[in-house]
């Protein structure tokens, strides 16, 4: 019985976690630039 | 003329954007220009562009057909100096062995991230080669530890990146693709549902996805979200109009189209808000892409420039 609350309680509080937010910066294909060109 | 991008101008770019929940990665085809020779001036280029990296944080960069023409070796061992992981689930060195990891996992804002990289498939002067693309994907997507999310760094052509996201099924979630230049076009999402985002050309932009993960549910743009709620705002108004209309007209002819147009409207305007409202879900996971143009309106960070200048003597940039 406990472990049927526990385990509840885990999806509970899973389904209600807060969003999490991150970031990726990327670039990509520099093709050997260093400075500003085109 | 707008000459557009440089290591000193993304300097500067970087330090307004960086963050806590912030990671720098590099998706190739970076370090050579095309046609390169194997001489002093390459090297000395490739070699400062690595440490460049490393300086501005860059954790892991996937090896691409341009950042290999000098060497297996001289890649792996500038990155190393400069604490820059390199990726490539394909490419295998002279004698055989894997060349450099495959993946690896970062955490950030919570999410544990697994990235991928992968070598766009050419036979290099050293001898290293690659392997089939699409088996040593899937090898390498079969065996990663525990994680949130997928991001492929690619270096093949756009068209094979498409190609291998979409063999590639729910295991990915993002294709950031360093293949060819062709232009940034809006991010595309391939059947299967990962994401496909071009990484940039000739350095002159930085890319910025951002990632709100509120459960296991499919990627929604959230400048498709902004579009599909002007939309059905839009629908709203053609349907009030409609309805105006239908309540003064008297002709049965025209009440009759005029019921039908409404109907048809409003069976567009449900399946706009269903979309809308799937991406607004609490378990929806979120992204946006965006690009930040280095023009000549982001000033160059001074120190950098100074060296960029040992490299490039021609920047005769004003800021």
């Amino acid at each position: 019985m406990k472990r049927v609350l526990l385990a509840t309680l885990l999806a509970a509080s899973s389904a209600f976690a807060a969003p999490k937010h991150a970031t990726i910066l990327f670039a990509g294909d520099d093709g050997g630039e260093v400075a500003p060109c085109g | 003329m707008n000459p557009t991008g440089g290591l000193a101008r993304r300097k500067t770019v970087l330090k307004e954007l960086s963050g806590a929940d912030t990671l720098l990665v590099e998706a190739g085809n970076a370090l050579t220009r095309p046609g390169a020779t194997d001489d002093a001036p390459t090297r000395e280029r490739a070699a400062f562009i690595v440490r460049t990296f490393g300086g501005l944080g860059t954790k892991l960069m996937a090896a691409g057909p341009a950042d290999l023409e000098l060497g297996v070796d001289f890649l792996s061992g500038q990155a190393k100096r400069a604490g820059v992981s390199v990726l490539s689930c394909n490419l295998e060195k002279k004698d055989g062995t894997q060349a450099f990891p495959g993946s690896t996992v970062l955490s950030v804002g919570g999410l544990k991230v697994a990235f991928v990289g992968l070598t766009g498939e050419r036979l290099f002067k050293d001898g290293a080669r690659t392997r089939p693309a699409k088996e040593a994907l899937l090898a390498e997507l079969g065996k990663l530890p525990p994680h949130d999310l997928t991001v492929l760094l690619s270096t093949a052509s756009y068209l094979v990146s498409s190609g291998l996201a979409v063999e590639a099924k729910a295991k990915l979630d993002f294709v950031i693709d360093a293949g060819e230049p062709r232009g940034i076009p809006p991010p595309q999402k391939v059947e299967g549902g990962a994401v496909l985002v071009a990484a940039g050309q000739k350095g002159q932009q930085l890319g910025k996805l951002s990632l709100d993960v509120g459960g296991p549910g499919p990627w929604a743009d959230l400048d498709a979200v902004t579009r599909d709620g002007q939309a059905v705002q839009f629908l709203d108004s053609q349907l009030k109009t409609l309805k105006d209309r239908l309540a003064q007209a008297k002709d049965a002819s025209a009440k009759a189209q005029l019921q039908q147009t409404v109907k048809e409207l409003e069976k567009r305007r449900a399946e706009q808000q269903k979309a809308l409202d799937a991406a607004q879900a609490p378990s929806a996971r979120k992204f946006r892409v965006e690009y930040r143009v280095l023009d000549a309106s982001v000033k160059d960070d001074e120190a950098l420039k100074q060296e960029v200048l040992k490299i490039e003597p021609t920047y005769a940039g004003s800021h």
